[in-house]
């Protein structure tokens, strides 16, 4: 079934209970976004960058996780949703290590994008930056693992379960939690299969292939 | 056994175990020796168990079978009672006697006297705290005598292993009445009716949450019980999985008939409960050996299943979708909401989660009815609830009241109070999501809403209890930590958010904190809570933002102040006795000074400091010793005596100590008020190089310590010796020169003006009669002996009041020829603001104490006092100085005959003596000023002690007028004024730094201190406290644990 909701002023037509982010994107509207993929069953909503404001609502909601409804309006953009979005990037900037010349991803990476399409800065003095110093895992024939540009999107873990041999999951907690195999084992003593889906995925340049320059 | 498989058969059942328990609840101890049975209960909760409740079992069984007792006696293990910290309990019945903290040495005198004799022993039942009297019977000990079980009231009577108890005492009949009687939308109606609100935290509708899942569309719904019970502090819970799992089952089975379409629950039970899950897994395969879970249960078509899911170990799991993924076998980490848990929620399936003590009161409100459920509580908030009570309280364990009982019930009639007579500060409710209520809400109804009002949140019931020794940017800390290490890691708000908070108030307790960082952590919360995928990180600050809204002086005294006034926060202090001190003595310095034979240079450390320390020595009401760590491990070191031992020793042996004055300089500085400010101010600006002149309006230097302080407590020669010594740095007092205009004294040439003018002016109490002759206040009476004025002291002399002036003047009138002297105070004697030790002095001396009684009228006879009129009080509810304020009861006067009446109730500074212009005055006449440079309205004044504070100790006024002399030290030299003292001691002192040794560490009470006969104290103005001798001086040192040495 059809119905009509509205974005930002525009009138969509749209299948009623489509994912909401996915809507505004397949119709050209930015939304930044860096967990959510295409056929989750359940959002990760972990990101806290999609919010937009939906009228009825009484603060900004994530649009990953919410359903097209007829009638919804939605705004994807206040001085509030930027407040947000602005917060949780900066301190995912305040964990990433900011390298991006010699970064693979550079000029492709999703934060990058975020922070054009925002007007966002990359380096931000706001919270103090405190870098994981993780060593990276080298492993693996194909690719490497960067962890200290992880941004714990948990794409790769995702991806990996789905479409992979479930190698990748989230361990430790709090400022500590990382993507991890298990045991922290390297990549290449696990079952991997190298069918290299998680670094089709990973918006920043922490899991890339091996050809590419450092 | 066989299953029970219709109503009848679990009346049959019933009726068959109801008779062998009555003996368990039979509070009739005259039945104890006819009685064919005897009960022994012993609690087999943790707390208990941990005390050695095993090995008094075992010494129970040992003996009772060697007397031959087995048959008449049986010993039942059942859950926990509540008052944990009294563990090993054992009750025995008839008579509901309760003996605590029983060894198993102490088992044998128990089977001898009780058990065989009938004769209760007393030595090791309760005792009443305050009055040392003995309560053997459980429910009138004071913890439990106003709690109201209902939910705890099943624990004390069961095995929780036998589930033939638990339908002996009426359980599984609600499921059967259910099942049999009822149809579920009646189930659900009976339990919307109740009004009960979920106890885990939330006070979510049980009722309405049961009715979304019920019309959430799907066959296969799940219900879930909340057992992961992870606040720190928090056991309420585990009370209930351990003592009565049942009616957790039972409850969960109602609930699925009342939602229809579930089949399968799951108790999520944290692993750190070991007991708790080994006794609900008995439980459940109880039940479905009995028939009350699985297939047809009780032979009806009805189903539903239950097991149990140890939790994983993290406190996010206690997070109702957290929590569900953990039971999918995940990671437990939160979701998003919506959808919500009624939509999908376990497996994608319709489910709903309710706490153990909201299930557990399901079955009790089918078979009693909503009526029963709501007969206790508010309006809003029905029913009973259950907290676990720990911290600063005399009485720590579990305690269960109607909602909406007051704080300040639980805290001090249920707990009994704050240990050691500190001073209560602050309750923290909620654990690390909740907030503080402090002292001046301590009023507040315990419910849902009043208590988020004051922004904590009830939570699931977790209570710590907070005294003057908790530092609330510490606890702060303590909470925003464990969220910190609990935080799951999914979402970036709460990931790398709580560590930025935690690194602000870190920065905070070390001293390193500015004032933005305030504003910052303030934007910060409010940034998270709107951010944060789940309530952990949401409600992570919480604890930052309560305490900063109800503590933030003691925010801004870590950051502007550098201090820390609880004394906790290490980084900003060598030793607690110094950070308190409000002038900073050296107090580890000059101990080891005195203890290393070097009194004379422990008398010159405090000199830096203290010009007055033989006075100080004897008068402190010494905030030093209230933090010395050895008072955790005994009793404090006599920091005071110790002062006034190096100093009379110097005094002794014609030692005395002036510093050199650093430069001479040519401005000169007035000082209104020779009183230990102005003295202290003046000494503190003569080391300086100024010339400063004092002027005194009474015909004495020395201010309330001269005039106030009567002579036996600090005799006028020592105070003289000190003042002579003070004037050695060229200062000169005026005496008998009252200021009357400021402005005068500028034009004579003086730069700055310090007010040090104390509060000499007596309050009056407004009652008729007051006017009369013979009607004194305590200040006027007490100036009055000290001058040597002549006092027509009556025979019989009431004093009003409760304060240290109050005893000053009762114990004065007693010395100038009073035959009977009587004190009037309106609270309890334990509200007494006076010292301790001044109380127990004058009751010594046979001073009598009127407690709970008011004066109000004085009554005549030809224009003089013959008697009071006084009224007897009851304490009500509590004020905002967390005490009970005083109601008068009708009808109570009665009249003290008394010739003499002296008001102490208080007192206020003078001002209206001095022109003062541009300064004004404030509450209770104090002149107003920045509170921490001191200066006034007016350029170049300044003020100090009780002018500015209102009466204060003669320490605070000390450190007061040190603070004013930095001022105008910086004032004169065209300085910007700072917020902290700004000096610089003249010498600096090395002393051994050798921590003390074990033997030193080991107990050891502190060393006394001799005082003058009775007999002697009478008829004379003699020096009541004696002086420590070389070796009573060194042993006492020998108690100083060293703080500062880390």
């Amino acid at each position: 079934m059809l119905c009509t909701i509205h974005i930002d002023d525009r009138e969509i037509r749209v299948k009623q209970g489509a994912n909401l982010l996915l809507t505004a994107l397949d119709n050209g509207i930015d939304i930044p976004n860096l967990c959510y993929m295409e056929g989750m069953p359940k959002p990760p909503a972990s990101c806290r960058l999609c919010y937009v404001e939906i009228a009825g609502r009484p603060s900004p909601v994530t649009s990953c996780t919410e359903i097209t409804v007829d009638g919804m309006v939605v705004r994807t953009s206040s001085p509030e949703i930027r407040r947000l979005r602005k917060f949780s990037f900066d301190l995912l900037l305040s964990r990433h290590q900011i390298n991006c010349s010699v970064c693979p991803a550079n000029k492709k990476c999703s934060l990058q994008q975020i922070a054009r399409s925002q007007h966002f800065r990359i380096i931000e003095k706001r919270f103090n930056r405190v870098e994981p110093l993780l060593p990276e895992d080298t492993s693996h024939p194909l690719f490497n693992f960067n962890p200290n540009r992880c941004v714990l999107c948990g794409r790769c873990v995702y991806i990996c379960s789905s479409k992979g041999t479930g190698v990748l999951d989230f361990a430790y907690r709090g400022l500590e939690t990382r993507v991890s195999t298990f045991a922290g084992m390297p990549l290449a003593e696990t079952a991997c299969n190298g069918c290299l889906e998680c670094v089709r995925v990973c918006p920043t340049g922490s899991l890339y292939l091996k050809e590419k320059k450092q | 056994m066989q299953k029970i498989t219709s109503y009848e058969d679990l009346l049959k059942l019933q009726k068959k175990i109801a008779p062998t328990l009555q003996v368990r609840e039979n509070r009739d101890f005259s039945a104890f020796k006819t009685s064919p049975q005897i009960c022994i209960q012993q609690c087999r909760g943790a707390g208990c168990t941990a005390a050695g409740g095993d090995k008094v079992t075992a010494k129970f069984e040992e003996l009772l079978k060697k007397k031959g007792l087995g048959n008449k006696v049986t010993i039942v293990k059942t859950g926990c009672l509540g008052p944990c910290e009294m563990g090993p309990t054992v009750i025995i019945n008839p008579g509901d006697i309760l003996y605590v903290r029983v060894k198993p040495e102490d088992v044998e005198e128990i089977v001898e006297e009780h058990i065989v004799k009938g004769q209760i022993v007393e030595r090791l039942v309760y005792h009443d705290p305050v009055t040392n009297e003995a309560i053997p019977e459980r429910l009138k000990i004071s913890f439990l005598a106003e709690q109201e079980l209902r939910i705890m009231h099943n624990n004390v009577l069961m095995d929780p292993y036998n589930i033939e108890e638990y339908i002996g005492r009426g359980g599984y009949e609600a499921l059967a009445k259910a099942l049999f009687k009822m149809t579920p939308d009646e189930v659900l109606e009976e339990v919307r009716k109740s009004n009960i609100r979920g106890r885990g935290g939330a006070g979510f509708p049980t009722a309405t949450k049961w009715t979304f899942l019920k019309k959430s569309p799907g066959t296969v719904k799940y219900l879930l019980c909340n057992g992961d019970e992870g606040d720190p502090g928090a056991y309420m819970n585990r009370a209930v999985l351990e003592g009565n799992p049942h009616s957790i089952i039972e409850g969960m089975a109602l609930g699925a008939y009342a939602v229809e379409n579930v089949k399968q629950g799951f108790a999520y039970v944290r692993a750190e409960y070991p007991l708790a899950i080994e006794t609900l897994a008995a439980a459940i395969k109880q039940a479905r050996e009995y028939g009350f879970l699985g297939k047809n249960i009780m032979g009806t078509d009805f189903e539903f299943n239950l097991d149990i899911f140890p939790g994983a170990g993290a406190f996010v799991c206690g997070e109702e979708t957290a929590l569900m993924t953990s039971v999918e076998g995940k990671r437990g980490m939160p979701r998003q909401r919506p959808p919500f848990p009624s939509e999908k929620g376990l497996f994608q399936k319709p489910s709903a989660l309710n706490n153990v003590e909201t299930w557990s009161y399901i079955p009790r409100i089918i078979r009693e009815g909503a009526d029963w459920f709501t007969s206790v509580g508010t309006d809003r908030c029905t029913g009973t609830k259950t907290f676990s009570l720990v911290g600063k309280v005399n009485n720590l364990g579990l305690v269960e009241v109607p909602l909406g009982t007051s704080l300040g019930k639980i805290v001090f009639d249920i707990g009994g109070g704050i240990p050691k007579g500190k001073k209560y500060k602050a309750t923290q409710l909620g654990g690390p999501s909740g907030g503080v209520i402090p002292i001046q809400h301590v009023n507040v109804p315990v419910e849902y809403e009043s208590v988020t009002a004051l922004g904590a949140i009830m939570g699931s019931g977790g209570m710590v209890v907070m005294d003057e020794d908790n530092c609330m940017v510490d606890i702060a800390k303590m909470f925003l930590g464990f969220c910190r290490d609990e935080s799951c890691g999914k979402c970036v708000p709460c990931r790398a958010g709580i560590p930025k908070l935690l690194a602000i108030l870190t920065r905070i307790t070390e001293g390193k904190g500015t004032m933005e960082d305030l504003d910052k952590l303030e934007e910060l919360s409010e940034m998270m809570q709107n951010a944060c995928l789940c309530a952990l990180g949401q409600t992570a600050p919480n604890p930052a933002l309560s305490t900063l809204r109800h503590f933030r002086e003691e925010y801004e005294a870590h950051i502007i102040d550098k201090k820390c006034p609880a004394a906790v926060c290490q980084a900003l202090f060598r030793a607690p006795c110094q950070h308190t001190c409000p002038v900073g003595l050296d107090v580890p310095g000059y101990i080891a000074l005195i203890k290393s034979d070097k009194p004379a240079e422990a008398y010159k450390l405090i000199m830096q400091r203290l010009p007055l320390p033989m006075s100080v020595g004897r008068v402190c009401p010494h905030p030093c010793e209230g933090k010395c760590r050895r008072g955790q491990v005994d009793e404090p070191v006599a920091i005071r005596h110790l002062k006034r031992y190096a100093s009379d020793y110097a005094w002794e042996h014609g030692i005395s100590y002036t510093p050199e004055i650093k430069s001479v300089k040519s401005e000169k500085v007035a000082v209104i008020g020779a009183g230990p400010a102005g003295l202290a101010a003046a000494w503190d600006l003569a080391v300086e190089g100024y010339k400063v002149t004092i002027f005194e309006a009474l015909p004495v230097a020395g201010g309330m310590l001269a005039v106030g302080i009567p002579e036996y407590r600090l005799p006028k020669e020592v105070l003289n010796k000190e003042i002579d010594n003070i004037k050695k740095l060229g200062i000169e007092i005026k005496l008998n020169t009252p200021v009357k205009d400021i402005n005068a004294l500028f034009k004579d040439g003086y730069k700055a003006v310090f007010i040090g003018i104390g509060a000499h002016k007596g309050d009056k109490m407004g009652i008729p009669g007051e006017e009369l002759d013979g009607v004194y206040d305590a200040i006027e009476f007490l100036r009055n002996v000290n001058l040597g004025k002549f006092v027509d002291v009556g025979k019989k002399v009431a004093v009003v009041g409760g304060g240290n002036s109050a005893i000053d003047a009762a114990r004065v009138a007693l010395r100038k020829g009073a035959q009977e002297v009587h004190i009037v105070y309106r609270r309890e004697k334990a509200d007494m603001p006076a010292e301790e030790e001044e109380i127990a002095a004058a009751e010594e001396e046979g001073i009598k104490l009127h407690v709970l009684t008011n004066p109000v009228k004085v009554i005549g006879k030809d224009g003089k006092v013959v008697a009071i009129e006084c009224q007897r009080q009851s304490l009500g509810d509590f004020d905002k100085s967390g005490r009970r304020s005083p109601k008068a009861i009708a009808g109570s006067e009665f009249n003290l005959a008394v010739d003499m009446l002296i008001e102490a109730i208080g007192q206020r500074p003078d001002t209206a003596s001095i022109n003062l212009d541009d300064i004004k005055t404030g509450p209770g006449g104090t002149v107003i000023a920045e509170k921490r440079t001191l200066s006034t309205g007016q350029k170049g004044v300044f003020v100090g002690g009780d002018a500015f504070t209102g009466p204060r100790t003669v320490i605070e006024a000390i450190a007061s007028g040190q603070r004013a002399a930095s001022s105008i030290k910086r004032f004169l030299a065209g300085q910007e004024l700072l917020p902290t003292v700004d000096r610089k001691d003249a010498e600096m002192f090395t002393y051994p730094n050798i921590p003390p040794t074990e033997e030193e560490t080991a107990v050891h009470a502190r060393v006394g201190i001799a005082e003058i006969r009775l007999a002697d104290r009478m008829s004379s103005m003699k020096e009541v406290v004696l002086n420590y001798t070389a070796k009573e001086a060194k042993e006492e040192c020998s108690r100083c644990l060293r703080c500062d040495i880390r």
